[in-house]
Parts: structure tokens; sequence; C-alpha cells
């Protein structure tokens, strides 16, 4: 077990977790949810996203609507569904555990 | 000056030039192998041409219409590697209930190398992870197969190539993912077939609120019928290309251990009177030097090994169901065997000028002169007996029709069957001529092989019996060696043609224009040019049984008065050299 492993899985949990965080604040198309991720360092490409987001679609997290665009082809909206805004509330509180145990064993 | 292609992203047409399409279009596929169908490839696909159209067109002005290689790596830079995004696709928690169907479809597990736990390339610990076992055992076995004439060597390499190694923590989870196994493969077929069921229904979902008549709960139904017999082909479809894919593996592994042991070992194909033979074994006879053999071996192994490795890959490929295509194997793959085709031309043109010319030494056989005024000819076969007694390794034969055709013994090889023809001759006695022909790469070549052609003839009285084979030394070259035989026999002078005759005549002339085959057992007389049957009533009846009997007992007369007369006995044993000069020798060209 290499900590590139690791990293990779701890990762995966995380973005998960953003991306539902920031289309709380409001619904959001890929290239927005991407900037406000690369503003606090956590994606480096574009294309990590889609197969994340076509996930959690399919699981019933988010809903998409179609949007016309100015600048080139209709863009693709993500909402939260009401199952989504559960499950994340229970990621934030396993969150806020996570964070309050790893400190305590880390401090 | 670019050629400009045009592409259509998302429903936005694109002027796109062509080496720029060529990265693009390259670059989607490599996602696309990325995801199984199950994960929602489409949709994903469509997403991220979506995002891509998006991005070509910011960058497209008035003044710059054509889309130009800088743009799509700016796309793929902004977009990211595939191994990159496939790092974060969800594999392994287990969390959440809801997930149990997702995960399982998605945990499909892939081979890869294992760099991680190499010896050399990773390909037996890689193989160990798929199939969850110890990697000591397929170390230990590939150690075996290494002496059991490399085999395994090759096919270690094969695998090298074709299995791609874990670079990405993506990769090398997948590699670690479910168990694969034979008795879960139907399994994954039925958890595929549901996944599609269930987007097939998502997909109806989607119609419906779209388009929310009535009658798109018929079309949804449709849909969804179509989706699920699509899914069930292609769950049968993925399980056919498994075993075509063994298939071609169990081939090519086959035939490429029988070529690989009949070229360097003494176990492969070739099986002659019970012995087994390596090609190499044959390459003195035609080729002249190391370096042709060298030739030929490479060729061999070029024009029929590559097509070999590449079925094994193919099979390989299909079998593991790697998408990753590694596109330069193919390439080379075909380069290696025109380079092998164009091997082939030279030492095909070497080994023919090893033929381009030919040379003839002739001897004259002193015959001893029937009291009688009859020669009775017949055939000596080669020894079955002997060749059965003393028949060890590197001794062999083919035989057509109970015909010894070739027979290799330990000096000789033995060729069937020289030609016989019966010419008036001039003189008041009869002649036995023979005529040796080879080939070869110039006329003095040719020559010296012709004389070192052994032909024997017996003489016993006036029994003369020509041998059915000519020898050349089994260290001699093959070069088309030949032996031609002709008896002159004078005006009025007879000759009785043996029963076993029938195989050495070659077109010998005769009144009743009858074939060679129907000649033998008879006594022909010499006429003005050509021989005349005596003893024939009409050539198409069969002969009258008196006159058969009559004629046999006065051979086996003949050939009793024969061995009473030992002392008489004349053995000729002619060898070229001893009879003729080499300015005796005529020679054809």
């Amino acid at each position: 077990m290499n900590s590139e492993n690791t990293q990779a899985q701890m990762r995966k949990g995380i973005l998960e977790f953003c991306i539902l965080s920031i289309l709380t604040k409001g619904d959001a198309y890929p290239t927005e949810i991407i900037e406000k991720m690369k503003g606090a360092k956590l994606v480096v490409v574009e294309g990590t996203l889609y197969p994340l987001l076509t996930r959690l679609k399919n699981l019933g997290l988010l809903t998409y609507r179609w949007e016309e665009s100015t600048t080139g082809p209709p863009r693709k909206y993500y909402k939260l569904t009401p199952v989504g805004r559960q499950f994340l509330k229970e990621l934030e509180g396993t969150w806020e555990d996570l964070v309050k145990a790893v400190n305590k064993i880390t401090n | 000056m670019n050629k400009t292609v045009n592409i259509n992203l998302s429903g936005i047409i694109f002027h796109i030039e062509e080496e720029a399409y060529g990265k693009l279009y390259n670059y989607l596929s490599t996602i696309k192998g990325y995801f199984s169908e199950s994960e929602g490839r489409d949709e994903i696909m469509a997403d991220i041409e979506n995002r891509i159209a998006e991005m070509l067109s910011e960058r497209i002005t008035d003044k710059k219409q054509v889309v130009i290689m800088t743009d799509v790596a700016h796309v793929i830079e902004v977009m990211g590697k595939p191994e990159e995004f496939v790092e974060t696709a969800p594999e392994g928690e287990k969390t959440q209930n809801e997930q149990t169907t997702y995960r399982t479809t998605n945990k499909k597990r892939r081979v890869f190398r294992d760099s991680d736990n190499k010896i050399l390339g990773g390909v037996c610990s890689g193989i160990a992870n798929y199939f969850n076992i110890d990697p000591l055992w397929l170390r230990l076995a590939l150690v075996v197969s290494f002496f059991a004439l490399g085999t395994g060597f090759l096919l270690y390499i094969v695998l090298w190539i074709v299995i791609p190694e874990a670079k990405t923590s993506a990769e090398k989870l997948e590699m670690r993912g479910e168990d694969v196994n034979f008795s879960n493969i139907g399994k994954k077929v039925e958890e595929e077939m549901n996944s599609f069921g269930k987007r097939a229904g998502k997909w109806g979902e989607e119609v419906k609120n779209s388009a929310s008549e009535t009658s798109s709960k018929a079309r949804d139904f449709i849909d969804q019928l179509l989706h699920f017999i699509g899914a069930i082909l292609g769950g049968f479809f993925r399980v056919f290309i498994k075993i075509v894919g063994v298939f071609f593996v169990i081939i090519g592994l086959v035939f490429l251990v029988a070529m690989a042991s009949s070229m360097f070992g003494e176990t492969g194909i070739i099986h002659l009177d019970g012995d087994t033979y390596s090609i190499q074994d044959g390459y003195h006879m035609f080729f002249n030097n190391e370096s042709q053999n060298l030739l030929a071996s490479i060729t061999l192994l070029l024009v029929v090994g590559v097509p070999l490795i590449m079925l094994i890959y193919g099979g390989i490929k299909m079998l593991l169901g790697i998408r990753k295509s590694t596109k330069y194997v193919g390439l080379s793959a075909f380069i290696l065997w025109i380079i092998g085709i164009v091997l082939a031309l030279i030492l095909g043109n070497q080994v023919a000028a090893e033929f381009s010319d030919e040379a003839t030494s002739k001897t004259v056989v002193e015959l001893q002169q029937p009291k009688s005024g009859t020669l009775y000819l017949d055939v000596k076969d080669y020894k079955d007996e002997q060749y059965g007694q003393s028949r060890k390794k590197g001794h062999f034969r083919f035989r057509a029709k109970k015909h010894n055709l070739i027979t290799v013994d330990d000096e000789n090889i033995n060729f069937g069957f020289p030609d016989l023809n019966i010419v008036r001759g001039e003189s008041e006695n009869f002649e036995l001529v023979i005529f040796s022909e080879s080939k070869g790469s110039g006329r003095k070549e040719a020559l010296e092989l012709a004389k070192k052609i052994s032909y024997e003839i017996n003489q016993k009285d006036s029994l003369v019996e020509l041998n059915s084979f000519y020898s050349v030394v089994k260290t001699e070259k093959w070069r088309g060696q030949s032996v031609h035989v002709e008896l002159r026999v004078p005006k009025g002078k007879s000759v009785f043609i043996g029963r076993s005759m029938k195989n050495i005549l070659y077109d010998v002339n005769n009144e009743s224009d009858t074939w060679d085959g129907d000649m033998v057992n008879r006594l022909w007389i010499m006429g003005d040019n050509e021989l005349r049957c005596v003893d024939c009533d009409g050539l198409d009846k069969p002969k009258k049984k008196k006159g058969k009997k009559d004629l046999e007992s006065r051979i086996e007369k003949e050939i009793n008065e024969a061995l009473e007369e030992k002392t008489d006995q004349v053995k000729k044993k002619i060898v070229t050299e001893t009879t003729i000069s080499v300015q005796d020798v005529d020679s054809k060209k």
C-alpha cells in the first residue's frame, strides 16, 4: 500500500461531499463547480467532475435541467434533490466527527 | 496550408485541422475506454463533449475560424488526462447500502501489470492479482516453461506488451478489485443486464417528463424493451468475445509452440518414420552457409511467428477485456511481417541462383552382349528389408504406392526414379548411356554435382538390372539432381522389358505408340527406328495366358542360368569419374 493509493481513496469521498456542498448554494453547471473547486485547490482537471456528477445523478442525489448558453451548446445545470440534501446532511455530520477525531489523534 | 475536417460536437459544427482532429479523436476514444457502459459512459461522454464544444467555441472568432492543435491541447489540459480523472471514479468504499448495485457493476477488476511487486515486468504479480492467487505459483510455472524451449519466455514477452502497467492509483485499485473467476462471469452478465434495465428505466423517466403525453407511456415501454433486449444481446456478445479470445490464445500458442520446437528442438511436429526432426536438419540441403541458415530461421520466425503472436495478443485482449489500445503494436507487427516477406524474397532469390545453371555428365556403360540377341531388363529396388533392420534416427523414407520415392540412409539420399529411354543404336552392340544432370549456381558447380550422382547397374549375363533409385551423398546440396538412362538397341536385336520397369520407362517410342505402362512384361524388337512389339496381340486386349506363362518361364530360366554361371557374373558399379573424362562431357546450355 503506498500513499498514492490512500490519497486517491481519501480524495474520492471528499470530492462528492464538496460537489454536494457547492450545490447547496445554488444550481450550477460543471464549469462553475470546477471553478469553485479549483479555487479551493481540490481538483486540478475538469474531466474528474463528469463521471462524479453522472454517478451522483444516477444515485438520485442530483437532478439537472438544460439551459441555453450564449457562447456555446446548452448547459446542464445541476440541482440537489431532497434525497441529496438529506444525504449531504449526513455527510456533514460525518465530516465534522471525522475532523474532530483526526484532530484529536494527530494533535 | 493544412487540410481541415468538419466535426459535429454537441450539435455545433467545427472546422478542425486534420492533425488536431486526430488528437481530439484519440483523446475521446481513450476516455471512452476508461468507462464501462454501466457506469453511464454515454452520458459522461456527452457531458465531456459538450464541455469541449463550449471551450472550443470560446476560442473561435470571426478571424480565427479553424480549431488548431493548440486549441485541442488546451482543451485536453483543462479536462485532464483520462488516468487523472478515473482516479476519482468511485471505488471500493462500502458504506452506503444504496450503492451496492452500483458498486458491484463498477468494481470490475481489470488486469494490470503490478509494478510494485515486480521481478521483471510485473506480469505474474498482475495476473496473480486478477485471479487472487499467490504470484509465486505463476512464477514457478513460468520458470518451468522457460525450459520447455523458451515458450514461456515468448508468452511472457507477449503478455508484457499486451497488459498495461498500473500507473495511477485508480488503476492500482482496479487491479485489486472484486474477484474475477469463471464462476461469477455469469453473475457479472446478470448484473450488467440489471444495470442496463435500471438505466433504461431512468432514461424512460426522462422521456416521460419531457413529453408528458399519454402516448409516451407506450413509447417508454418499447424503449425499455429495446434496451433490455440490447442488454441481453450485449451480455451474450461479451461472453462470446471471451470464448473467441480463449480460442485464439489456444490456437496461437499451440502453433507457436509447434513452430518453435520444430525449429529449435527435436520435439516438434516433423515426424518421419517415427523420429522427430528439426526444420534446421534440412537446411544444409538447400542453403550454402550459416548466414543463409540464420536468414531462413529469421524469415520463418517473422513470417509465421509474428501473425501467431498477434493472434495470441488479440486473444488475450479479448479475453481480459483490455480496451486500452497500444497502437504501435499492430503497426510494428505488420512491419516485422513485411520484413519477413522481404527476407523470404531475398533468400528465395539466393536459392534460385543456385539453380540457375545446369549441366549433364555422360557415362557410357559397356554391356556384356547377350548370346541370344535378347537383353532382359529389370529393376532393382532399394532393399526394404535392409532398411527395416538397420533403420535408426536419420533414416527415413517417403513412399508412394509402395514405391520408395526418397530413402535416406547412413550415407546417401536415394531418389526415385531415374528415366529410361530405349532408342535405336547405330553400332552392332547394345549400349547403355547414363546422363546425370544437376543444377547449380554455375556450369562448373552443376557439373561437379552431376558427377557426384551415383547410379548402379548390374548385369548378370543377359539380365540387366537397373536401380530404381539414384543416390546423392547426404552432405551434398540438393540441386535438382536427376538421372536419365538411354539404352541403345541395334536393329534386329530385342529387349524384354520386365514387369517392374513401369516406374522408370519414360516416353519410349514404339511403332504401336504403346503407353510406357503397357510396354512391360513384353518382348520388343528394334525396327528401323523404333521398337516393335513381338508378343502383343493387340494391346487393348489382355495378353494370352499361355504366352505370359511362356515368357515368365523364359525369364526364370535365364535368371537361373545366370546364377549358375556365377563365375561369369559381372557386376558393374559405375562411378562416373572412372569411365569418363571431363572432355567427353557434353553439357546442355
